[in-house]
């Protein structure tokens, strides 16, 4: 009796333990308006260290560069080869700098007066899992970040923002399958709705069968759906198929912002 | 020990997971470490803890994943439990066994996430997406899963939880 109650517990905690994942998720499903505790204090728990990993690695970066890279140094260029080093060195903390000025200086221009308040954000962490595309960012509800707030960059749409914590939040990429943003053809004024399809490409469903789209029509935000504005660039069609049996076509699209490089985004205020 | 032992496999799993710098090998090409360290543990420990600890563990990515809370603790309790049940006469010391175990440990971390996706009728992948991202994750897997292996003993070795010499 012992020996077959001993054999049945490890199943027994097996089944139990899927029974409380099935439980999560179905209350998770329905319960979706609000990021829970439990996430909060996950998020906000790993990315401090994720964080400090990467001004480290920055950090040792400029030292490799300034200082490490002594080779062949003679005795008598010992000091001009170690003041060019240091040079050097600084020269890239400063060309590094200066690209990421540039950057934030593209992304503040892009600000219009519809968008005063929007928040310049960092990109300090990505999604571990394969199967979603979310990155997160070091602002959070004490930079009045909102939830559903459109993230873009000086380049087009990037997502938007589906989970807050106090100083971090989690944005939703185009490119992910969850992701619908209600669209145009800037030529034709087509309309249809741009879903993620993989880790570089979208595709644009409901285009009517007779629509006139092509290869290289800018695709833009059409307003609708009260969370992403109107004019917004969303990417440019790659390719356009129609098949004779089917009710729309299939158009792919890639997006005008690169989002497996994003480093500084902007997080617009609604 | 064995507790500070889990932290410390899977804050650094996770860390390199979520790192923007490190997040690809290649292009478009990601790795589910976390799936890896609770592979680890499936083959190497022993008890009802490991379950324990594979739930824990899919609870976490849960956590800062943007995926929904329960999928990816109930796809890893799940590898957890076939894991064990499969290795019991196994020699999981070599890295063959181990790099095979790996490559279904993504299987059935694949299809029990297609499984709940359908179940609660959340956005599905395309069934080429599917296929791609699995591929691409088993290759990974066959090859990191023995690095994996010898780092963690090699941890485990410095807390002295395992003696040189012991065997699985």
């Amino acid at each position: 009796m012992r020996v077959l109650s001993e054999r049945w517990k490890p199943i027994a905690l097996f089944l139990g333990l899927l029974l409380c994942a099935l439980l999560l998720t179905t209350l998770r499903t329905r319960l979706t308006s609000r990021t829970s505790f439990f996430e909060t204090l996950v998020l906000s728990s790993v990315m401090p260290f994720q964080e400090t990993i990467n001004g480290l690695s920055q950090s040792l970066n400029g030292l490799w560069d300034g200082y490490l890279n002594l080779v062949h140094v003679r005795k008598e260029n010992l000091k001009l080869q170690q003041q060019l080093d240091e040079l050097q060195g600084e020269l890239h903390r400063y060309r590094e700098a200066y690209l990421r000025q540039q950057r934030l200086h593209d992304l503040l221009a892009f600000r219009s007066p519809a968008f005063q308040n929007a928040v310049v954000a960092e990109i300090v962490g990505v999604d571990p899992s394969q199967w979603a595309e979310s990155v997160t960012i070091n602002k959070g509800e004490q930079h009045q970040v909102l939830k559903d707030a459109v993230v873009v960059t000086h380049r087009g749409l990037a997502g938007r923002t589906i989970e807050i914590s106090p100083s971090y939040a989690k944005v939703l990429l185009l490119t992910d399958r969850r992701s619908a943003v209600d669209a145009l053809v800037q030529r034709t004024r087509t309309r249809g709705i741009v879903v993620g399809k993989s880790r570089r490409l979208c595709e644009m469903r409901y285009v009517d069968f007779h629509a006139d789209i092509r290869v290289g029509d800018t695709i833009i935000s059409s307003g609708l759906g009260e969370v992403y504005p109107k004019g917004l660039l969303i990417g440019t069609v790659t390719s356009v198929r129609q098949k004779s049996y089917e009710l729309f076509q299939d158009v792919e699209i890639k997006p005008a912002v690169d989002l497996t490089k994003l480093e500084e985004v902007l997080v617009l205020a609604p | 020990m064995h507790v500070v032992l889990y932290i410390i496999t899977v804050l650094i799993a996770f860390l390199v997971q979520t790192s923007p710098l490190l997040n690809t090998i290649g292009s478009g090409w990601r790795i589910d470490l976390a799936l890896l360290v609770v592979v680890y543990f499936s083959l190497f420990w022993n008890g009802q803890r490991t379950l324990v600890l594979g739930f824990t563990t899919g609870l976490l990515q849960d956590a800062l994943s943007s995926e929904t809370l329960g999928v990816n603790s109930l796809s890893k309790t799940l590898v957890v439990f076939m894991l064990q049940s499969l290795c019991r006469n196994i020699q999981i010391d070599s890295p063959i066994a181990q790099g095979l175990f790996a490559c279904l440990a993504v299987a059935i971390d694949t299809f029990a996430r297609i499984t709940i996706m359908l179940m609660f009728q959340l956005n599905a992948f395309e069934p080429r997406v599917v296929l791609l991202t699995m591929m691409q994750q088993t290759v990974l897997s066959l090859f990191i899963i023995p690095f994996i292996c010898r780092a963690i003993q090699t941890l485990e070795y410095g807390l002295r939880i395992r003696q040189r010499g012991d065997t699985a």
